[in-house]
């Protein structure tokens, strides 16, 4: 007989081990869900120490409201808000403070980043490139292109995590795709 | 994959279908680049049981100076009841003390009832 591993395990028996105070399969959750999380809040900020610190403080709330999850979204879903909500505060606070949203500086501040082979050193120009635009555009607007390109969510779903219209989505996604398109040719 | 094929990335960003097999092949690329450093799992998981320490600590910080602050105050009472008894009576016991000096069926069946 196969012993089941905490991978083998479903969200919702992590969950329930979790709650009982298995810090592994809680660990098993943060594994699950760290690129999700990387693609949102690094989307959102850019290549910033901080965005590190976000990112653990998305898992930290996860836990601490765990006991009030019920299951009513996709765990994945619930996540996502909470990064979400988290990186815009974020960002709003260093715009109150007067503090510097973006920091880019990809060889010393992501060393993932920092690689020679060919098939790497296109996906970071891409990565910087993508970086580098989305950090010009307002919060209201990076996020959807977030949700919509690195996330890979619908418009519908988007739409449903974000709290707003399809309708307002879809007009958020064409001032951004106007943006963006400036942008990336002054990039060329 | 470089700017071009953002650009068409961009291009198509309204369209609210799934994305083309080519776009999910450089979407799955440049999605990849994103990531946390090494170690994250364990930080995390790290900081949530320090949170978790410091709650109990705090926790039992609290109580026991709640449970202090309970007998000092009882203590306080029992001393102050005790002279106040000597005081008025002359003498002290432990009946003085709980307050059943002179306490007759009669007495209680007539604090009980009013008659």
């Amino acid at each position: 007989m196969r012993v089941l591993s905490y991978s083998d395990l479903k969200d919702e028996k992590l969950i329930d081990l979790s709650l009982e105070g298995d810090r592994k399969a809680f660990g098993e959750i943060v594994e699950r869900y760290k690129s999700m999380v990387a693609r949102t809040v690094k989307g959102m900020l850019g290549d910033v120490v901080y965005a590190e610190d976000i990112g653990q403080e998305a898992f930290i709330r996860l836990f601490n409201s765990l006991p009030e999850f019920r299951g009513e979204s996709k765990l994945s879903t619930y996540l996502n808000r909470i990064a979400i909500n988290l990186t815009l505060n974020e960002i709003k606070r260093r715009k109150r403070s007067g503090s510097v949203v973006s920091d880019i500086g990809y060889g010393e501040l992501n060393p993932s980043l920092d690689v020679a082979d060919e098939n790497d050193h296109d996906r970071r120009d891409a990565h910087e490139i993508l970086n580098t635009a989305l950090q010009t555009i307002e919060p209201k607007f990076r996020i959807v292109v977030v949700m919509r390109l690195l996330e890979g969510y619908s418009t519908k779903e988007t739409s449903d995590i974000l709290g707003v219209p399809v309708g307002t989505v879809l007009s958020r996604l064409s001032r951004a795709q106007e943006q963006l398109k400036k942008i990336l040719i002054k990039l060329r | 994959m470089i700017r071009g094929d953002i650009s068409e990335l961009i291009m198509r960003l309204t369209s609210a279908g799934e994305w083309e097999e080519k776009d999910e092949k450089v979407l799955s690329t440049l999605r990849a680049s994103y990531k946390f450093s090494p170690g994250f799992t364990e930080r995390v998981v790290d900081a949530i049981a320090a949170v978790q320490h410091d709650f109990y600590n705090d926790f039992a910080l609290r109580l026991s100076s709640l449970l202090t602050k309970v007998v000092v105050t009882g203590v306080a009472a029992t001393i102050i009841l005790a002279i106040s008894v000597f005081l008025s009576g002359g003498e002290i016991s432990l009946d003085s003390l709980l307050g059943f000096t002179n306490a007759t069926d009669e007495s209680i069946i007539c604090l009980l009832t009013g008659n």
